[in-house]
C-alpha cells in the first residue's frame, strides 16, 4: 500500500509515519521516500525501524510504482515545499493523508476545507507550540498564518555533511545566529550532526519555536571521520547560502585537530575503564 | 598518611641525604615525597644531586622545577630572559658562568621534563606559585596578595619554597562585602553580596641546602590538616660544598 | 570634576563620534580613555588620530599591545572554533589596515594611567588581558584595586560597564613564623579600605544587548557614577564592516549588541599570556 503524506512545515508529519510504522501488525516490508530532502527524516526513521528500505524518490515506471505499492508498506512524505500534484499516481491505487496542527495550515493559501478536499484522511496533530512570541499571540490566527507562507519566495537549502565533525560550542554559536535571523528569515531548519565528542544529534527548529536537541541512539564514534549520515536541511527567505555553508564548515574540526581530540577521548575512556575494574 | 616537602637543595647532597635519613626515621609513615624546584644552584655538586636524584627517587616523590632550574633554562635559550638578567642582578655576573658549568646538558634535558607544580587534595604544590617560580611570598607579603594566589588555584594550602622561610600563614578566616551596579539596575537597587572564605594558608617549607649544617623541610598530614616543621643537622661531610660556598655569589 | 572615561573603541567611527559629542553635552572636564582603540571595527587609524588630536590620555589595550607586533589574541580568549577563527581574520585585517603612524602611537600608550587617588587600566593592573568581572571573587578584585595604591579603579576589557563597591573586609590572620626565635602564633585582624572598581563599558562593540555605545561619567567630589548609553548611526558602521572586508557576520552581531568572537567566558580565568 502506498501513503502519500503531506501537510503544512512542522505539522509532524514523520512523527505520525513513525507511529504507523510502528502500529503495523502485518510483517510488510516498510519503505519510506522523501524526494529532494538530503535524508534527515528518513535517517532518523532508519534508526528507530529497523530494516527500513529507504528511497529517495518514487521508481521511474508506473509498473514498478504498482509492484512495490503491492509488494510493500510505502510511506511518501512530501515536504511543505513540495507540489501536490502527482500525474505519476493517478492510475494507482494510493492513500492520501494530511497531517495538520491546529495552529498551522500554511501551505500556499490552504486552510483546513481544502486540506480535507485533498485528503482521504486528516490528521490532526497537537504540536505543542513552546514560546509564541508575544506579538504572534496579539494578532489574529490568519496573519500568523499568512507570515509562514511557503511560496515561490521561499528558499530551500540542504547538504549532506557525511564525514564531517562539528565542534558544539562553534554550533551552538552558528545555531543561535540562524535561529535569529543573522543569515536571512528562517522558517525551518533540522539536522543530524556529528560531534567532536563521537555522538550524534538531532536538531529541530520549528518556526516560533525554541531548537529541540536530541541525543540519536548510537555508539561514539572515535575512529576517523564518521561514516554514518550527516547532514542539514532548512527552508527560509532571503537566506545567505554561501553564509551558511561558509560558517557551517568553520565549525567543522580539520584532520589534525579530529586526530587529536579523539585520541584524547580513548585515552581517557581506557583510563576510566581501568579505574572501574 | 603523610606527607614530606622540601625544597631548595641547591646541590647540596649531603644536606639532602640527611633530609631523607630523618624522613626514613620518622615515627609516622611518610607516604609522598614533595620537592618544589631548587635541586640545582650555581655549583658544580648540582650535577652530582641531579644524578643522586634520578637514580634514587621512587615513584612517590613528586619533583617540580624552581628558580635556579629556570635560570639554567634561561641561559640554554629555552625562556624568556636567555640574557639571564634577573639572575645577573641578584647574583653578580660570574653566577651566570658557575650555573652553566654546574649542570650538563643531559642533566638539564631531564630537568626540562619535571613538572610546573602539582595540586593534590585541596593543596597546590609549586616552587613559587601558578604565576611562576619567581613569585617570593613571604609573612610580608600582603594578606591579598596570598589570598591571590590561593584563589587562583582554588587551593586552600599552597606550599611553597622560594623565599626558602619556614612559616605558615594561616588566613582563619575572610569577608567582604560587595555592592554591584550595572547598566540595568535602577540606581536604587544595586546588588549586595556578602562573601566569606574557608580557612586558607600558606606555607613556606623552608630550605634544604642554603645553610651549612643546617636543612629545614615540612612534614604534612592531608588529613587534619596539621603542619609540622623539622629542622635536620647535618655533619662535617659538607665541607667540599662550604669551600665552594663562599664565592661569587655573596648573601643569599 | 567630572570625568569621562571611554574604553574599547574598536575602530567604530561612528560611535566614538557619536560618544565624544555625548561627553561634551555632559559637560565632562576630562576623558580618559582605557585603550583597544583598534581591533574588529572598520576605521582604526581614523580612530587613533581622533584620541591623538584630542590628547585624550589612553592606556593600551590587549588588542593594542598584539597589533604593534602583528600578533594574534590568545586562543584561551575564544569560546570555539568558529570565534577563534573570527578573531583571527579581524586581527589579520586589522594588521593590514593600520598605519605605520597608527603602529607607533600604540606602542607609546603607557600600561596604567593614574590621576589622584584614579588609576585606570585595560583588563587589570596584572594583565591587559585579565577580565575583572562583577562575579570575579570580591577578594581577588580588591587585591587588584590594593596593589595600585588608588582608590577607584576604572577598567575595561569586558564591554559590559558596571560599578562594584569593595567594603567592610575583613582578614584573621595567624602566622608562625620559624625563622624567629621563637616561633610563637602572631594573630590579627586586618581591615581593609572601601575601594571601588569601575567598568566602563565599550563605546565600539557594546555587549549588553544593545547596539548603543556605553561610557561613565565619574564625579570625584560625590563619588557618584552615571552609566551614559549613546545612541548612534550603528547601519553606517555596520555597512562599512561589509564593504571594507571584515567579516560580514560582526555588522549583524553589532545590531544587537553581541561580541563579535571574545567573550570572558569563566570568571575564574587568568590568561597568563
Amino acid at each position: 500500500m502506498l501513503t502519500v503524506v503531506a501537510g503544512p512545515c512542522g505539522s509532524g508529519k514523520t512523527h505520525w509515519i513513525w507511529q504507523q510504522m510502528i502500529a503495523q501488525e502485518d510483517a510488510k516490508p516498510l519503505a519510506y521516500i522523501s524526494p529532494a530532502t538530503v535524508g534527515v527524516d528518513a535517517y532518523r526513521l532508519s534508526l528507530n525501524v529497523p530494516q527500513l528500505q529507504v528511497e529517495h524518490d518514487l521508481p521511474e515506471t508506473s509498473h514498478a510504482i504498482r509492484q512495490a505499492a503491492e509488494q510493500q508498506t510505502i510511506y511518501l512524505e512530501l515536504g511543505c515545499y513540495l507540489s501536490l500534484d502527482l500525474p505519476e499516481l493517478a492510475k494507482i491505487p494510493h492513500r492520501q493523508v494530511a497531517v495538520v496542527s491546529p495552529d498551522c495550515f500554511a501551505h500556499t493559501d490552504w486552510v483546513r476545507s481544502d486540506w480535507e478536499q485533498w485528503a482521504d484522511e486528516v490528521v490532526i496533530n497537537a504540536v505543542p507550540l513552546a514560546k509564541i512570541t508575544a506579538s504572534k499571540t496579539t494578532a489574529s490566527k490568519t496573519t500568523a498564518i499568512e507570515s509562514e507562507f511557503v511560496d515561490s519566495k521561499t528558499d530551500l537549502w540542504q547538504a549532506s555533511l557525511r564525514g564531517q565533525v562539528l565542534d558544539p560550542a562553534s554550533l551552538h554559536l552558528f545555531w543561535q545566529e540562524l535561529v535569529q535571523g543573522a543569515y536571512g528569515r528562517l522558517i525551518r531548519a533540522k539536522a543530524v550532526f556529528e560531534l567532536a565528542d563521537g555522538d550524534a544529534i538531532y536538531v529541530d527548529h520549528l518556526p516560533h519555536q525554541e531548537t529541540t536537541y536530541q541525543d540519536l541512539p548510537l555508539p561514539k564514534w572515535l575512529n576517523g571521520r564518521p561514516q554514518r549520515f550527516s547532514g542539514i536541511e532548512m527552508m527560509g527567505q532571503g537566506l545567505d547560502k554561501g553564509a551558511i555553508a561558509a560558517t557551517l564548515s568553520d565549525c567543522c574540526l580539520d584532520d589534525a585537530t579530529l586526530k587529536s581530540h579523539q585520541a584524547a577521548l580513548k585515552e581517557s575512556q581506557a583510563y576510566l575503564s581501568q579505574e572501574a575494574a | 598518611m603523610f606527607w614530606a616537602i622540601l625544597s631548595g637543595i641547591e646541590g647540596n647532597l649531603p644536606a639532602y641525604k640527611a633530609v631523607l635519613k630523618d624522613i626514613q626515621r620518622q615515627p609516622i609513615r611518610v607516604e609522598e615525597i614533595y620537592i618544589l624546584g631548587d635541586l640545582i644552584g650555581p655549583r658544580p655538586e648540582s650535577e652530582a644531586l641531579v644524578q643522586y636524584i634520578r637514580e634514587t627517587r621512587s615513584h612517590s616523590t613528586h619533583i617540580c622545577m624552581g628558580w635556579w632550574e629556570e635560570q639554567l633554562f634561561n641561559l640554554h635559550g629555552l625562556r624568556r630572559d636567555p640574557d639571564a638578567i634577573a639572575l645577573k642582578e641578584k647574583y653578580g655576573a660570574a653566577a651566570i658562568e658557575q650555573l652553566w658549568n654546574a649542570v650538563s646538558r643531559d642533566s638539564t634535558d631531564w630537568l626540562r621534563g619535571l613538572d610546573f607544580g602539582f595540586f593534590e587534595l585541596d593543596c597546590l604544590l609549586a616552587h613559587g606559585s601558578t604565576l611562576g617560580c619567581d613569585d617570593e611570598l613571604t609573612p610580608d607579603t600582603h594578606p591579598l596578595t596570598l589570598l591571590d594566589r590561593l584563589l587562583r588555584s582554588d587551593a586552600n594550602t599552597l606550599f611553597c619554597g622560594r623565599s626558602g622561610l619556614a612559616f605558615q600563614y594561616q588566613l582563619p578566616h575572610s569577608q567582604i562585602t560587595s555592592t554591584v551596579k550595572t547598566i540595568g539596575t535602577p540606581t536604587s537597587e544595586p546588588v549586595v553580596q556578602e562573601y566569606s572564605l574557608k580557612p586558607r594558608q600558606i606555607v613556606g617549607v623552608g630550605n634544604v641546602g642554603r645553610t651549612l649544617d643546617q636543612a629545614s623541610y615540612v612534614l604534612y598530614n592531608p588529613n587534619n590538616n596539621k603542619v609540622k616543621f623539622q629542622q635536620v643537622a647535618y655533619g662535617e661531610n659538607a665541607s667540599a660544598v662550604s669551600a665552594s660556598r663562599g664565592k661569587g655569589f655573596g648573601s643569599y | 570634576m567630572k570625568i569621562a572615561v571611554i574604553s574599547c573603541i574598536h575602530g567604530n567611527l561612528e560611535a566614538l563620534n557619536a560618544v565624544l559629542a555625548d561627553i561634551d553635552h555632559q559637560g565632562a572636564d576630562q576623558t580618559f580613555c582605557l585603550g583597544d582603540l583598534v581591533g574588529y571595527g572598520p576605521y582604526p587609524n581614523e580612530v587613533v588620530e581622533i584620541i591623538r588630536d584630542r590628547q585624550i590620555p589612553s592606556c593600551q589595550g590587549c588588542w593594542d599591545e598584539d597589533i604593534i607586533d602583528g600578533l594574534n589574541a590568545c586562543e584561551c580568549s575564544y569560546p570555539s572554533l568558529l570565534a577563534e577563527k573570527r578573531g583571527r581574520l579581524a586581527h589579520e585585517w586589522t594588521d593590514a589596515e593600520v598605519t605605520a603612524q597608527t603602529r607607533e602611537y600604540l606602542a607609546q600608550m603607557p600600561l596604567t594611567l593614574r590621576h589622584e587617588n584614579l588609576c585606570f587600566v585595560h583588563g587589570s593592573p596584572q594583565s591587559q588581558h585579565e577580565y575583572l568581572l562583577p562575579e570575579t571573587s570580591a577578594f581577588i578584585a580588591l587585591e587588584r584595586v590594593l596593589s595600585t595604591g588608588a582608590d577607584v579603579l576604572f577598567c575595561g576589557h569586558t564591554h559590559v560597564p558596571y560599578v562594584r563597591t569593595l567594603s567592610d573586609g575583613q582578614l584573621q590572620i595567624r602566622v608562625v613564623n620559624q625563622a624567629q626565635a621563637n616561633a610563637q602564633a602572631n594573630s590579627q585582624t586586618l581591615t581593609t579600605p572601601l575601594k571601588r572598581i569601575i567598568n566602563a563599558g565599550s563605546v565600539g562593540e557594546p555587549r549588553h544587548g544593545k547596539p548603543q555605545a556605553t561610557y561613565i561619567i565619574y564625579d570625584t567630589l560625590s563619588e557618584q557614577t552615571i552609566f551614559r548609553e549613546v545612541d548612534y548611526d550603528y547601519e553606517k558602521t555596520c555597512a562599512a564592516i561589509v564593504s571594507k572586508g571584515l567579516p560580514p557576520i560582526f555588522a549583524w552581531r553589532l545590531s544587537k549588541g553581541l561580541e563579535f568572537a571574545e567573550k570572558a567566558d569563566d570568571p575564574t580565568h587568568v590568561c597568563e599570556r
